[in-house]
């Protein structure tokens, strides 16, 4: 978006209202990401956080060459990643029983349909990679090129974890509705 | 069974809502370091002025630059306006859109005439659409508030009223119209070097300029601008398709107002006074899902739809049409498809939309003049905007004999 290039120039100028609108115009939406990939709301308010703090540090020296949606989003992804690694995380979630509630936040959850918290329970079953490349590929419209190249393999590799991921994601809610 | 359909919904339908006191704790920090950072720049990047006047020579140089800038941009000015026309004029005189009414075309041929109103960060805060090339079957579209409500000229008769976000700018399409938009991409696709823009001399249009812009990255597009060159205003843009001296007019856009005041009463509802009104946003209408899935719920309310139907329950029929008044239902092109007979109801199709909708074709009786007879007629189901899980029965039918 070109509206994006403005913002980025406003803010490469020291304008706070640029960057409040970048702020303003992208914070839900990766905060969504990050809940998705983290499944922990603090996590994901932290890693939205950095990614933010960093962008404007760093904004003298950014150059857009494509899409600052993507850009944010990727950077996201990485700082999720980063997290699970760093604490385990994908251990934890991957044992077997150590599911957690779809949502770690009670307003949060009474804000959401039964349908979703079950699909939030699914998604943490699934492998981080896997998971990434679901949020990735269907709520932040990101292509299997780019995807792959985020997470240095081959776009079949990405294709196929995709697969896997919503083969899985299927019969876990199968399971559950007909339970 | 949740079909990968369904999954791909129930991502796709993730949200989530900053909290205040997030939003207070990152842009606080945000700033800081934004400032920091320009604070840093400023710093680490010497001061040229300083640098340039310490020594006589570049102080010289730096006056000969300035006389010769001052003569050259003299002599532009004198030549003519266009010549001393850039285009970033025009993106800047673009810029900060509050409202604007434009009119679109499709090859050749009138489509859209929207009028649009903005906030200080360029949201849409309202719009109204007119979609049709005579007054009498003109589609409106009104949007505020994310409530849609749009009047469908007779034979319906119908002003529907739905919940409908404007989620990415994409609402009815109108981000793709935006004048301002248009004009900064140009500008980004001439600043990457993948167009090129040249002034048409002369002009096909009286007292306005022509701007080609060529694509120079492989796609068979050109864009020609015309722009006011008083207040460098954009005031048409159309869309040539194809190889170079093969390109034929696709689309484009007049814009007939940009950022002048809108009529307020534009944007309310205005529609004959024996519209009926079917009301999706302060009731509950068609039927909820369950656990069944979106093909077995499809079959179910187009079944229940006609069941209610049959025995002149218009107030259930009416929900499971999405909450359409009786009146509806009494209608000369709605009331003949009243079923006499059991319904035997087919599979249902999906059909290619931006959301849910299927297809589903019955076979029944009808009583029509005393005359029993059997018709074929086709129902579109749609999912509810803005009630989750629910599906209703669309009054727009086809019908074959």
């Amino acid at each position: 978006m070109l509206e994006d290039k403005l913002l980025v120039l406003k803010c490469k100028r020291g304008r706070k209202d640029g960057m409040c609108r970048i702020y303003e115009k992208y914070k839900d939406y990766l905060l969504t990401l990050a809940r998705a990939l983290l499944n922990d709301t603090a996590a994901a308010e932290d890693v939205v956080h950095d990614v933010f703090v960093s962008f404007a540090e760093s904004v003298n020296e950014f150059q857009l060459t494509g899409n600052l949606r993507s850009y944010l989003a990727t950077c996201v992804a990485n700082l999720a990643r980063d997290r699970i690694r760093a604490s385990k995380q994908a251990r934890k979630l991957d044992a077997a029983g150590v599911i957690r509630s779809g949502s770690d936040d009670p307003e949060q959850s009474a804000l959401e349909t039964e349908e979703l918290i079950r699909l939030r329970q699914a998604m943490v079953q699934l492998p981080p990679e896997q998971r990434e490349v679901v949020v990735l590929h269907i709520r932040a419209c990101m292509r299997f090129r780019e995807i792959a190249k985020l997470q240095g393999v081959s776009i079949s590799t990405a294709h196929g974890r995709y697969r896997y991921a919503l083969d899985k994601l299927r019969s876990l809610l199968n399971t559950e509705a007909i339970e | 069974m949740r079909s990968e359909r369904r999954i791909k919904k129930l991502v796709s339908g993730l949200h989530d809502t900053t909290s205040a006191k997030m939003d207070e704790r990152v842009l606080g920090d945000v700033l800081r370091s934004l400032e920091n950072s320009t604070k840093r720049t400023a710093v680490t990047q010497p001061n040229m002025w300083r640098i340039i006047m310490k020594s006589p020579i570049t102080k010289l140089a730096a006056a000969a630059v300035i006389i010769i800038a001052v003569m050259l941009s003299i002599h532009l000015w004198d030549k003519s306006t266009p010549s001393a026309y850039a285009f970033v004029q025009t993106v800047e005189a673009m810029q900060g859109k509050r409202s604007f009414h434009i009119q679109t075309y499709f090859q050749q041929r009138r489509k859209d005439e929207f009028w649009a109103q903005f906030d200080e960060q360029g949201n849409l805060i309202r719009f109204r659409q007119h979609e049709g090339e005579s007054p009498e079957r003109t589609l409106v579209t009104i949007w505020e508030d994310n409530v849609k409500s749009q009047y469908y000229p007779p034979p319906w008769g119908v002003h529907l009223m739905t919940r409908a976000e404007n989620t990415g700018g994409g609402l009815e399409g109108l981000e793709e119209f935006d004048p301002e938009t248009i004009v900064q991409e140009i500008n980004a696709l001439v600043t990457d070097g993948k167009a090129i823009m040249e002034i048409q001399e002369p002009s096909p249009y009286a007292d306005l300029m022509t701007i080609d812009v060529t694509r120079t990255d492989g796609k068979a597009l050109k864009k020609v601008l015309v722009v006011d060159p008083d207040t460098k205003l954009v005031v048409r843009v159309d869309d040539y398709w194809g190889r170079e001296g093969e390109q034929v007019f696709h689309h484009g856009i007049e814009v007939l107002e940009y950022n002048k005041s809108i009529d307020p009463r534009l944007f309310k509802p205005d529609f004959p006074e024996d519209t009926m009104i079917i009301d999706q946003v302060s009731q509950e209408v068609g039927m909820d899902q369950g656990k069944m899935t979106d093909e077995e719920a499809v079959v179910e309310i187009v079944r229940q739809a006609l069941e209610a139907w049959a025995k002149g329950d218009y107030a259930r029929a009416g929900k499971l049409w999405g909450g359409a008044p009786t009146r509806l239902f009494l209608t000369e092109h709605f009331g003949h498809l009243r079923p006499v007979s059991t319904v035997s109801v087919g599979q249902p199709e999906p059909v290619q939309n931006i959301k849910p909708v299927f297809r589903v074709k019955c076979r029944y009786e009808v009583k029509h003049d005393g005359e029993v007879k059997t018709v074929n007629p086709t129902f579109t189901v749609i999912a509810v905007d803005g009630q989750p899980g629910r599906w209703y029965v669309s009054w727009f039918v086809a019908t074959e004999e």
